[in-house]
Order: structure tokens, then C-alpha cells, then sequence
């Protein structure tokens, strides 16, 4: 076995292709534009959220403070607030 | 970009790639892992810290990123397989890359790729244990740094791996 595996040490280095480091910079490139597109994907999604939140929210308000003036009329009218 | 990733692109670029292509045993596949080796390499430098040296970081990336793109490899060629199934002769000749390491020389060509053949069959361990001791040339306290194991281990790993390799060898050869 040992004669064998002597025989992988005889594998000579190989020289690196030229191509490779522009290819690396053009992968980096690229994904630093996919990144930044993620980044407003997300920013966009949070903004969207936000916004359902902040509309419901307002709704629920809405509704809460007719609730109350109707709660308000009724009040009035059963305690004769507006008899005079 | 600035100057310091080609000075380390310069330095490492030949250990990247060449484990790389130990590992495949084919340039195209060795590109493609450098090229990521380089991209993780450049995008983490700024936390590596300086347990150990630069080179033995740099051997450790490139052997996970190896053993990750053969794994992802294996899975490509298992959904190939079963797509194969169901198309006609013709497609299913599409072959995958076989053994074609450039830096064998023409004399040993066919022993050194039996012998890359049954390196391929073995645990990812004990591939790494005889592609760092055997070819790389690395000694057993380097090896066992790169892979954050004790000499010992190291010794035992090796000891494990040539007699799983005579196995495998002796099977092919029937």
C-alpha cells in the first residue's frame, strides 16, 4: 500500500488559470447586487407591514371613538341630560 | 477593490487550487471551488483571527468547500440518475467528468487513477487524511492542525484509511 500511495506524491503542482481572480471579482460584484436587491426586497416588505399595522390601527381608533359617542348618546339620553 | 485581496489571492492562489483539484480531480470543478474559496476568504478576513496561521485557514476553507461541492455534486448526479431513467438513450450519454488530474505524470496515469478511484470511495475524513499527508505533503503535526484533531488521531485516521483504501483497491481490481 505504502508503494502505492508514493506514487501520489510524485503529482506535480499545477498552474492556476489567469482567468480565475477576474471571475472572482465579477462573482463578488454580483453578489453584492443581489445582496442590496434583498436588502430593498425586505426594506419593502417591512414598509408594507408597517403600514397594514398603522392602517388597521387607525381603523380600530375610528371605530373606537364612534363607539364612544354612540356609548356617550346613550348615556346622555338615559340620565336625561338632554331634558331641560 | 483594493490592493490586499490579489497579494492574498497571489500568495494562496496555487494551494487553493491544487487541493481543490486533489479533491476533484478535474480543473473545471477546481475553478469553481477556488473561485468560492476566495470569495469567503476575502469576505471573512476581517474576523479571522489569528489562531492560526493564514495558510492553515486557508487549507481548511478550501477542504469544506471541497467536500461540500462534491457532496452537492453527488446529489446533482443521484437526481440525474433517476431523471435518466425516464429519458431516452440519448441524453443518458451525457457523461460526468471522470478522473483527469493535470498534474499526474503520463507513466503512473492509469495506477495514480485507480488509486484517485478508491481515494473517492472513502469517508470525507479519510480522504482529507491522505490527501494532506500523501500529497500535499504536509506533515502529521500540520495535518492535525488543519484538522483541528491530535496527532494521534491523526496517525490512527491514516493508519484506518490505507487499510480501507487496500480494500476498495483489491475489490476494483476483480
Amino acid at each position: 500500500m505504502e508503494k502505492e500511495l508514493n506514487k501520489l506524491s510524485k503529482i506535480n503542482r499545477v498552474k492556476v488559470p489567469p482567468k480565475i481572480f477576474n471571475s472572482i471579482v465579477y462573482k463578488m460584484e454580483a453578489n453584492k447586487k443581489t445582496d442590496s436587491y434583498k436588502w430593498l426586497l425586505s426594506a419593502a416588505a417591512i414598509s408594507l407591514i408597517l403600514i397594514t399595522i398603522d392602517l388597521y390601527l387607525l381603523d380600530e381608533f375610528a371605530n373606537y371613538n364612534l363607539d364612544n359617542e354612540i356609548n356617550y348618546e346613550i348615556y346622555s339620553l338615559n340620565n336625561g341630560l338632554y331634558e331641560s | 477593490m483594493n490592493n490586499k485581496p490579489k497579494i492574498l489571492y497571489e500568495k494562496y492562489k496555487e494551494l487553493v487550487f491544487n487541493v481543490a483539484l486533489h479533491y476533484t480531480q478535474n480543473i473545471e470543478d477546481a475553478e469553481e471551488i477556488t473561485q468560492d474559496v476566495f470569495i469567503s476568504i476575502f469576505e471573512n478576513i476581517k474576523d479571522f483571527r489569528e489562531e492560526s496561521t493564514l495558510k492553515t485557514w486557508a487549507y481548511r476553507i478550501t477542504i469544506n468547500k471541497s467536500l461540500d461541492f462534491l457532496k452537492s455534486k453527488k446529489r446533482l448526479k443521484r437526481i440525474f440518475f433517476f431523471k435518466s431513467l425516464k429519458i431516452d438513450d440519448q441524453e443518458k450519454k451525457i457523461s460526468i467528468p471522470e478522473i483527469n488530474h493535470p498534474g499526474v505524470i503520463l507513466e503512473n496515469k492509469e495506477s495514480v487513477n485507480a488509486i484517485f478511484n478508491g481515494i473517492n470511495k472513502l469517508p470525507s475524513k479519510l480522504k482529507t487524511v491522505i490527501i494532506l499527508l500523501k500529497i500535499e505533503g504536509r506533515s502529521q503535526k500540520e495535518t492535525a492542525k488543519i484538522m483541528q484533531l491530535s496527532v494521534k488521531a491523526i496517525e490512527s485516521l491514516f493508519h484506518r484509511a490505507k487499510k480501507k483504501l487496500a480494500v476498495i483497491l483489491k475489490d476494483n481490481e476483480r
